[in-house]
């Protein structure tokens, strides 16, 4: 199963959820505002144009859009697999050095 | 000519035509972009307003019902719908509400029931099954009306991550719902979450440092709610009633309390009566409780007092009722004291007064020293009364003088041999020689010998062992008194220098006033010096004090013992 592969069902799995969660008018009415996707009545995507990973991004957006809370709560797998652009930056170690004065020092 | 006139109209009419249309088009875009902000900007008072209800109805309380009741009395003015319904979960149930607006069928309720459901169990996949609750309210059901929610959209509540409402809108009608109307919904029940998650964290600060607070306290305290469960109790309280587990349980609570006090009674007539109700004294066991059963209202309303369950204080008064008790017997005590040589000196002067026959010069006498005797002892038992009373108010004074302590043991000791000899008692005196001429008061020092030797006679039994031994320290002298008698029980062992403590001993038949080693004490720390007990029950005790002495008598100490610079460190007592 190649990336683009991965991202669709990721895509799939969350919007069957969110049909659960919210009813599926609402939900189809909401992943049909992403551009470059399309989709059948009951929530199958039908095919994908452009990078996976923005796709993924602006479906997340759009619901962000509904609920922050939504979001957190329920799309969890969406979120994790997103572009690495969007982890938190590793903390920088401290290291102390002999004159006492503490300087960062950024992870390899 | 006539063509060219017509091709000219032509054209005229067609550029004249398509400036109408694009005019017509520009303003029909104009009317509809007015329109969709005017849309919008209602969407949006729309939004504001019930951000508003909810934030003034809501108040400080968690209620979720209440946001929902506020979005579901306002949502007529956004949408048209058929049902509006809500899943709420509160004290472990789960609340189905729905208000139907158009006759609908049981089937269609059903219907819509189930689907919410589902997406609860969808967001919440740990969720338990919990018992629910229905209400249906509005219109009439009607089981004729075959119609099915042909559209409608679920709007989760999400407080701190925790689904705790699902309201759900839905029609007959096919599409009934635009994206913005939903949308507006779905941004107001984020705003809601997101306003209850900042309430819900400011109020587990706020119960945390209620719970310091109350964990802090001395008194027990426990809470409980009309329903009878436990909802808080402190440290103090678990001690008192002796419950070991960190979460107890009402069961937990109502087995620790004595089955002769009716608590639930107790607590029903506070919630009934809305009145404190105070108990002077409870037992508890070996301890004395007075108890505060206090109803507590629920501020949040202020038309009527609503009470939602009440306090209990218990503040331990067990030392306040033994000294109590100790001051009746320190009466009793004193009053039998006093009354016995009073009567023997009474009796003993009417027999001198009116004698029965004549007397001799040597019967006399003997009545006579009876009597100074007798007289001899109230004094000393009134003298112990004035010292106590004078320690107490802080007037307490002593005399010091140059004297010499190894004498003075001597002499004290000299008076105690005949006891210990005829109770088989071994006394043993330890006194070191090199101890100075140094300042101190001898009455009340010798006081002070007299009462720690009496008392080791009091409780040592025959064939035990006393030893007093003086020993100099830097800058001091220390005297001790042990035994190997019965020993004080730990517990007990705090109240040896308070007034009025009486310990039962080997020698059961002996009273006291209970005054003694309370001035013993107050006699040293005049000096100050300091006094120590050392006990273990049943292998004896040792009462230590120390006496300091001046810079004189120091030098010359420590003239006959330089190693006490060097190496000899001072006893660190009490």
């Amino acid at each position: 199963m190649d990336t683009a592969q991965l991202y669709q069902k990721l895509l799939n799995d969350a919007i069957r959820k969110q049909v659960i969660i919210l009813g599926r008018h609402i939900v189809l009415m909401k992943v049909r505002n992403i551009s470059g996707v399309t989709v059948s009545d009951d929530g199958t995507i039908l095919g994908m144009s452009g990078k996976p990973e923005d796709i993924v991004t602006r479906f997340v957006e759009e619901f962000r859009e509904l609920s922050s809370p939504l979001v957190k709560k329920t799309m969890q797998p969406l979120l994790s697999a997103l572009t690495p652009v969007t982890q938190p930056q590793p903390i920088p170690e401290v290291k102390q050095e002999q004159n006492n004065k503490q300087e960062l020092v950024p992870s390899p | 000519m006539l063509i060219l006139i017509s091709a000219i109209a032509i054209v005229v009419t067609i550029i004249f035509g398509v400036i109408a249309i694009v005019y017509s088009l520009r303003e029909e875009k104009a009317i509809k972009k007015l329109v969709d902000n005017e849309l919008q900007q209602k969407q949006r008072l729309f939004e504001i307003t019930m951000m508003k209800e909810i934030q003034d109805r809501i108040g400080y309380s968690l209620e979720i019902g209440k946001v929902v009741d506020v979005i579901i009395e306002s949502l007529d003015a956004l949408v048209s719908y058929t049902t509006v319904s809500s899943l709420v979960l509160q004290d472990n149930l789960l609340h189905f509400t729905i208000h139907v607006k158009e006759a609908v069928s049981k089937q269609y309720i059903e219907t819509i029931k189930e689907s919410m459901f589902q997406s609860y169990t969808a967001m919440e996949a740990n969720a338990m099954k919990l018992p629910e609750e229905e209400n249906i309210m509005g219109a009439a059901l009607d089981d004729l009306n075959h119609a099915t929610p042909s559209s409608f959209f679920h709007v989760p509540i999400i407080v701190n991550n925790r689904v705790v409402s699902i309201l759900t809108i839905a029609s007959t009608k096919q599409n009934n719902f635009t994206e913005a109307e939903m949308t507006t919904l779905y941004k107001i029940a984020a705003q809601a979450s997101e306003a209850l998650s900042r309430l819900e964290n400011i109020l587990t600060i706020e119960e945390g440092k209620l719970t310091a607070m109350i964990s802090s306290l001395a008194d027990g305290l426990f809470m409980v709610d009309v329903n009878g469960q436990l909802t808080v109790i402190n440290d103090a309280a678990k001690d008192f009633l002796g419950i070991p587990k960190d979460n107890p349980s009402t069961i937990d609570l109502l087995s620790a309390l004595p089955n002769s006090y009716d608590f639930s009674n107790k607590i029903e007539r506070a919630i009934n009566h809305k009145r404190i109700i105070e108990e002077k004294e409870v037992t508890f066991g070996e301890k004395v409780f007075q108890i505060f059963i206090t109803p507590v209202f629920d501020v949040s309303i202020t038309t009527e007092k609503k009470v939602i369950g009440v306090s209990v204080l218990l503040h331990d008064i067990t030392l306040e009722k033994s000294i109590a008790k100790m001051k009746e017997d320190f009466t009793n005590v004193m009053v039998h004291e006093l009354r016995s040589p009073l009567t023997a000196i009474k009796a003993s002067s009417e027999l001198v007064i009116n004698p029965p026959g004549p007397l001799t010069e040597e019967e006399k006498n003997k009545i006579l020293t009876l009597i100074a005797g007798q007289a001899r002892k109230m004094l000393d038992e009134v003298a112990l009364i004035l010292d106590a009373a004078k320690l107490e108010a802080g007037l307490f004074t002593i005399q010091k003088i140059q004297g010499d302590l190894k004498q003075l043991i001597s002499e004290r000791v000299q008076i105690f041999q005949a006891t210990a000899h005829e109770k088989f008692i071994n006394l043993i005196v330890d006194v070191d020689p090199s101890i100075p001429a140094f300042n101190f008061d001898p009455i009340h020092i010798g006081q002070v010998v007299n009462n720690l030797l009496s008392n080791s006679l009091k409780f040592t039994s025959s064939g035990g062992t006393i030893k007093i031994s003086a020993r100099p320290a830097i800058g001091s002298v220390m005297v001790s008194v042990s035994d190997t008698g019965a020993g004080i029980p730990k517990e007990k062992q705090h109240l040896l220098f308070t007034k009025f403590t009486q310990l039962s001993g080997a020698d059961h038949g002996s009273v006291g006033t209970g005054l003694g080693l309370y001035i013993v004490k107050g006699v040293v720390e005049a000096h100050g010096g300091t006094i120590n007990l050392e006990s273990e029950e049943g292998r004896g005790t040792t009462i230590s004090f120390t006496l300091p002495i001046d810079n004189a008598a120091a030098k010359a100490q420590t003239m006959q013992h330089p190693a006490l610079i060097s190496s000899a460190k001072p006893r660190l007592v009490n």
